[in-house]
């Protein structure tokens, strides 16, 4: 029953948010479109979102629209651009926080976002800065700051030339103008080929010019990275898609018939220069139903990564758990079951939400959950909570909600962040192509992460409570015991992880262990959990031993699960993350601040 | 009790086990931040292969903390111990037993492939055989006797021997070999019109500049030695051997010709190896590698059929106790780097890892019985 009422809220959830509309083009249609960047096929409004993280670091823009600043559509917006529209060279896009740069080029120093046209004038001398940059090593802040901001505008640039390779013609009248062109260079390139010379000086002048489209559009199809047209005969074919350049090549044979996606697209650019909107949406929608005739494979899929993008359900799970924690606290203070009721349904339908989304993020990669540091969070957040919903069925000790809320919040948060470094939905780097590695060693090395951070989470709360409450002992002890139980889990998990890891290398790469921080990380975790049962066993620590040792483990998982990656070293390493180094910094200081007081206020009464 | 009993007590006890975890445990950690500066190999051999982690004090090595193989062994010994002596054989205790005899086997397998595991390389472009690959960090003096007809007379001696001993004398060779200076890192640079370190060979016009030894992966040594050899009353003049001399030296010694060179330690294969063709394609319409991969034809030498096989990523080329993986390519040309990794002790982990996931399944399994009964 809570199962099917948690779809209804889904799709209620789903419908709202999908219905917006505040202009007149259909930005709905126009953000389903498949395109194909950096080797994935995927909604417009995926990529024109990853774009705006990319140049602005945020996934929305704003525009002041009658002296109100309003968000505008990321699809209309990327649209616009493709466009050359005036107005989005206007947008305060680029993000600029290095004062130096922000001093070098005069800008307006009062804000930090600029728009394309404040940054024009400058782009030569930004980007011959960056390329004398191309081989130095271990750049100071300023020169990286150059570098990235010199690749936000040659991103921008090859947007603005995803159409049109050269000028600010509309691609319509760019395109009917090359159409026009070429049968007549063709003829004339025969006839030069076979006679040897052309009589007229406009025939020479038009085959000069056949030429030069010949080259320009060489260029353009090696540069644009941005892939719209399938194949005609193959649409599903992704190998054989092409950009504009290299389709406006295609041309050159004579028997050639234009690609109707191509030149629906030119239409639309008409439509659009001339704010005809009727015209505009209509040919949205037959190039929407020729997608969805032609490739039933991928239209699904598109279209559901459209929604998901659009509803982002793992920020609304995570909102969710931040109502749940109020809720929970609230009822700790005021001690009503209707309060307390209110936050459990709340927590399984956040959960509910957290695991659907989980879900369709597979569906849609066609992989297991884990294949990326954002989806680790994602993942690590759903197994602890999911493993803390579990205990709370047996012990009932009215923890559970309020921890899950607590462990829902953070992890998404942090995928919240990591979330605005790159595409979520990367394509793997060819040694982590194997789903079959990829559901084995990574989900049950995360499931270990996840049970040391619930174990870190229960010794936490065992902490405090002790702290403001004087312990009551019944209660210590069934702590304890869960506190135990999942010690128990992760080692198991962490152990089977770190073999099934171990294993993949010996598969790839003909050894087991070659002490690579990754590895390291995962082993110091079992090593750790080892630690713990051992010394209870030994009668060395009890009931406060065990509890500050789980907070302990936070630390060692919060290192081998981030702390690792920023050594920027190894196999595994996914580059150096500054900001997120800080943060880990905070999290391992609030651990140890735990333990302290953990070992400074709670009596030992054994 | 009497002190034998109080000793093997206290190697079977539990508080060793959590001293050796908590060693374990700091230099695991240490070991990993180290890496931040140094390459894998060096830290593998100074923290995690080696008896005792050292500083250098006063010119010597001093120890401060156990090594790897010093914790290793005394968890072994721990865990055997304690096995025998602490743990009841009883039903309840199976699991427990179990784990610690594969944690027995891997540690033991982790100590016996940190001896006998040879990592090595083979660079080839397309249409090459190769028949042996080149260790990454290891070198050794070879002395090469042509004489024989049907084959070279071949003997090496490892690096280390030069490095460790003044004069080395061996009945395999026919003269004793004088280590004048060696370095473990060197650079060398023209002599131009000034006098060469060495009196015969290109040596004679090379001079030798001693630089610190690099630790990290990217940067190879360039260990260097500057001999001479004599027999009986016969003493030859000095001659300069380095990595970075390419190709062998002449020499001739008591009228015969031998040839010498420092050069990678190789790994000769059982069989010859052609690179046919190398393929990298990456995602479509991106720069994002989807695979590398090397179509190589195996001529073994025992008559075997010749085969071709495709190494690609997660696939590599097992063959006896040798593994060819992907590792890299070169820029210009299309060509191919394989690892070649020479293991004989691969299958410790596997049977290990089954022993302690079967044990540690078992343990935790019946306790959550024990407890799921207990609530009802």
């Amino acid at each position: 029953m809570i199962k099917r009422l948690l779809v209804i809220f889904f799709f209620i959830a789903l419908f709202l948010s999908a219905s917006y509309a505040d202009t007149d083009y259909d930005t709905t249609s126009l953000g389903k479109l498949p395109v194909l960047y950096k080797g994935r096929l995927q909604p417009f409004e995926s990529f024109a979102r990853q774009v705006l993280i990319s140049i602005r670091e945020k996934s929305t823009i704003k525009r002041v629209i009658d002296g109100k600043s309003q968000s505008i559509s990321a699809s209309l917006w990327l649209w616009e651009v493709l466009c050359h529209s005036e107005q989005s060279k206007q947008d305060p896009l680029f993000l600029i926080h290095d004062l130096d740069i922000r001093h070098e080029f005069k800008l307006d120093d009062s804000k930090k976002h600029f728009s394309y046209s404040e940054l024009e004038p400058f782009i030569l001398q930004i980007q011959s800065k960056s390329i004398a940059l191309d081989q130095t090593e271990n750049l100071s802040v300023y020169e990286q700051n150059i570098r990235q901001l010199a690749g936000k505008l040659s991103l921008f640039i090859s947007l603005l030339h995803s159409f049109i390779p050269y000028n600010d013609l509309v691609f319509y009248d760019y395109v009917t103008a090359y159409h026009k062109r070429v049968s007549r260079g063709l003829e004339l390139f025969t006839a030069y080929n076979t006679t040897g010379g052309l009589s007229t000086k406009t025939d020479q002048l038009h085959l000069l010019e056949f030429n030069q489209d010949f080259k320009r559009h060489r260029q353009f199809s090696d540069l644009s990275r941005l892939y719209f047209y399938p194949n005609q005969d193959e649409p599903e074919n992704l190998e054989k898609w092409s950009n504009t350049g290299s389709e406006l090549l295609k041309h050159l044979d004579f028997n050639y018939q234009a690609n109707p996606v191509l030149l629906d697209y030119a239409h639309l650019t008409l439509y659009f220069m001339n704010s005809n909107y009727e015209l505009f949406n209509g040919t949205l929608k037959s190039l929407t139903s020729y997608f969805s005739e032609s490739m039933t494979r991928y239209s699904k899929i598109v279209t559901l990564e459209y929604y998901f993008t659009m509803i982002n359900p793992f920020y609304l799970s995570m909102v969710l758990y931040v109502v749940v924690l109020c809720l929970m606290l609230l009822y700790y203070l005021l001690d009503r079951v209707l309060i307390y009721r209110l936050a459990k349904y709340l927590c399984l339908f956040a959960f509910g939400v957290h695991t659907i989304s989980l879900i369709a993020r597979m569906v849609i990669l066609d992989r297991p959950p884990v294949i990326n540091l954002y989806s680790s969070a994602v993942f690590v957040g759903w197994a602890a909570i999911g493993l803390c919903l579990l205990q709370e069925r047996f012990f009932k000790n009215k923890l559970g909600y309020f921890i899950s809320s607590i462990l829902g919040f953070i992890t998404l948060i942090i995928a919240h962040h990591l979330a605005l470094q790159s595409d979520t939905m990367e394509q793997m780097q060819a040694v982590l192509d194997s789903n079959f590695w990829l559901s084995t060693h990574v989900i049950t090395i995360t499931l270990g992460y996840g049970g040391t951070f619930l174990a870190g989470m229960i010794a936490t709360c065992y902490v405090f409570i002790n702290c403001f409450n004087k312990g009551d002992h019944k209660q210590n002890l069934q702590l304890y015991k869960m506190v135990y139980a999942i010690i128990c889990f992760s080692l198991f998990f962490s152990f089977i992880g770190t073999v099934l890891g171990g294993i993949w290398a010996d598969q790839s790469w003909g050894r087991f262990w070659g002490w690579d921080p990754k590895e390291n990380g995962a082993l110091l975790i079992v090593i750790f959990n080892a630690i713990i049962l051992h010394a209870r066993l030994a009668g060395l620590v009890y009931i406060r031993g065990v509890m500050l040792l789980a907070v302990l483990g936070n630390i060692v998982t919060a290192f081998s699960w981030f702390g690792v990656n920023m050594l920027g070293v190894g196999l595994h390493s996914y580059g150096f993350m500054n900001e997120a180094f800080q943060w880990l910094m905070l999290y391992i200081a609030t651990q140890l601040f735990i333990v302290v007081i953990g070992f400074n206020f709670i009596k030992v009464k054994e | 009790m009497n002190p034998l009993n109080k000793f093997l007590s206290f190697l079977s006890s539990i508080q060793l086990a959590l001293y050796a975890f908590s060693g374990l445990f700091i230099i695991v950690l240490v070991g990993t931040f180290m890496q931040i500066d140094h390459g894998i190999y060096y830290v593998q051999k100074e923290y995690f292969h080696s008896l005792f982690i050292t500083v250098p004090f006063k010119g010597f090595q001093l120890p401060v903390f156990p090594g790897g193989a010093l914790i290793g062994s005394v968890l072994v010994l721990n865990l055997t111990l304690s096995t025998l002596l602490k743990i009841k054989f009883t039903f309840k205790n199976v699991g427990l037993i179990l784990i610690h005899i594969g944690f027995i086997i891997l540690l033991l397998g982790g100590g016996l492939s940190s001896c006998v595991v040879v990592e090595s390389q083979v660079y080839m472009e397309e249409d090459d055989t190769a028949f042996y690959s080149e260790d990454l960090y290891e070198t050794e003096l070879v002395i090469i006797d042509p004489s024989f007809s049907r084959y070279d007379y071949i003997v090496t001696i490892p690096i280390d021997t030069l490095k460790r001993q003044s004069v080395i004398k061996s009945a395999e060779i026919p003269f004793n070999i004088k280590v004048h200076q060696f370095f473990d890192n060197a650079q060398l640079s023209l002599a131009d019109s000034r006098k060469g370190v060495a009196d015969i060979g290109i040596g004679k016009s090379l001079l030798v500049k001693k630089v610190p030894v690099f630790t990290v992966d990217d940067k190879k040594n360039n260990p260097t030695a500057l001999l001479s050899f004599s027999q009986d009353d016969v003493q030859s003049e000095t001659m300069l051997l380095s990595l970075d001399i390419n190709g062998t030296q002449k020499f001739v010694f008591d009228q015969k010709t031998y040839y010498l060179q420092i050069r990678p330690k190789r790994l000769y294969f059982p069989f010859k190896l052609t690179l046919k063709s190398f393929t990298h394609d990456v995602y479509p319409g991106s720069d994002i590698p989807k695979n590398y991969s090397s179509l190589v034809s195996i001529n073994p030498y025992d008559g075997s059929a010749v085969r071709d096989v495709l190494i690609y990523m997660n696939h590599p080329l097992r063959y006896g106790y040798y593994t060819f993986y992907q590792a890299s390519f070169g820029q210009d040309v299309p060509s191919s780097v394989l690892q070649v990794v020479y293991n004989k002790s691969w299958y410790f982990p596997y049977v290990s890892s089954l022993i302690i996931a079967l044990g540690m399944g078992f343990h935790f399994f019946i306790h959550l019985l024990a407890f799921l009964k207990k609530r009802s």
